[in-house]
């Protein structure tokens, strides 16, 4: 009897440990049915929308709860340079973009709890109202712990691992078809402080 | 016969399938539900607008706030009948969302398909009806696929002056049963 009482509760413990910890590992490391990765960027087809399968709400619960669907405004994340190693608070990054296909945007830094980074310096983004662009409609940023002689800037100070996400509200229609291809802000770390680069 | 083990591992594999697949679907109603809890104080501040304060380093409301927008929030609860929403306008980007229970952004009326005015829009249930007079003085029915969910402003308010305009501008906004 006892044996038997033990063979059921190892199968329900391991059981849920096994299938719990798998859906938690899946929610924690973004495993996003519909992810489209654009150099650097990902953002997913489906965020908000009623077409969004079981892992891609899971996701958006953790990390863009109450997002909109992409008619009407798409996001983009990352959480790496161009070099594809993780954005590091302490470094200084230049971002560099061009007009973006939408309305309004935005960038915003989070720390690895996706809340802004507690930093009193009241800089955790740029937007399409801040930025000046130059003639050709380039522009460029920097995201850094401090902001020297920037004029566009986004303070990383504890911001540790940090992500980036850009949103585009009210994106022109032909965009939201072609998601892997809208072009993008390009980020390059410059400098990293104790590093020596 | 099949030995012992198989048959544990079997039927092991077959309750963390099962918790796995129960756990993703039902992991959004949970996140969901704590923030209709937070949002509405713990249900104390149902089918009423909550306009939160300017977004800063220190919210903790909501995962991934934009510090350029100005938020309010409405928990709406449709068990004792529809809930009629009111926006005003907005000289710049502006939206009303609302949000099932398992996170479906399954509506959305910006400020360019609004009427100049503003808007109502009426929140039911597919058993729900409305009377005609009702029906007439909306811009627009939703049908909710929730007995709660969460409606949602945002309006474009980068900069300090046009967050005041903003908080002036939600103050006559409405959100409550009919």
């Amino acid at each position: 009897m006892l044996k038997r009482i033990l063979f059921v509760l190892s199968i329900l413990l391991i059981g849920a440990v096994l299938g719990v910890g798998s859906a938690l590992l899946m929610i924690r490391n973004g495993a996003m049915i519909g992810r489209v990765d654009n150099n650097h960027w990902y953002t997913s087809r489906t965020v908000g929308s009623v077409d969004a399968d079981p892992y891609t709400r899971a996701l958006v619960a953790r990390i863009g709860l109450l997002g909109l669907n992409r008619q009407e405004t798409i996001y983009y994340s990352r959480t790496e340079d161009e070099a594809g190693v993780a954005f590091d608070g302490a470094c200084t990054y230049r971002i560099d973009g061009g007009p973006l296909a939408a309305r309004w945007w935005s960038i915003t830094l989070y720390a690895p709890d996706n809340f802004l980074a507690v930093n009193g310096d009241n800089q955790p983004s740029i937007d399409a109202t801040s930025v000046e662009p130059n003639a050709d409609g380039s522009w460029s940023a920097r995201i850094a712990p401090e902001r020297g002689d920037a004029q566009h800037w986004i303070s990383s100070k504890n911001g540790g691992a940090f992500a980036l996400s850009i949103r585009l509200y009210n994106p022109e229609p032909a965009i939201s078809d072609h998601l892997e291809d809208v072009p993008l802000p390009v980020i390059t770390r410059e400098a990293c402080e104790g590093a020596g680069q | 016969m099949k030995k012992p083990w198989t048959i544990w591992v079997g039927l092991t594999l077959l309750v963390a399938a099962v918790l796995h697949v129960g756990f993703m679907f039902g992991y959004p109603y949970i996140v969901m539900n704590a923030a209709m809890d937070r949002l509405s104080a713990n249900g104390e501040r149902q089918n009423v607008w909550t306009h939160a304060p300017r977004m800063t380093e220190t919210a903790r409301l909501i995962v991934r706030p934009s510090p350029d927008l100005a938020y309010s929030s409405c928990v709406y609860d449709l068990s004792d009948g529809p809930v009629q929403i009111s926006v005003q306008p907005w000289g710049d980007y502006m939206s009303l969302s609302l949000f099932g229970a398992n996170t479906d952004n399954y509506f959305t009326l910006n400020d360019r398909r609004m009427p100049q005015s503003g808007a109502v829009v009426i929140v039911r249930t597919a058993d729900q009806s409305l009377t005609e007079t009702q029906q007439a003085a909306a811009f627009e029915v939703v049908e909710s696929p929730s007995q709660r969910g969460i409606a949602l402003v945002r309006r474009l308010a980068p900069s300090a002056e046009r967050f005041a305009e903003a908080e002036a501008a939600r103050e006559r906004e409405t959100c409550g049963s009919l």
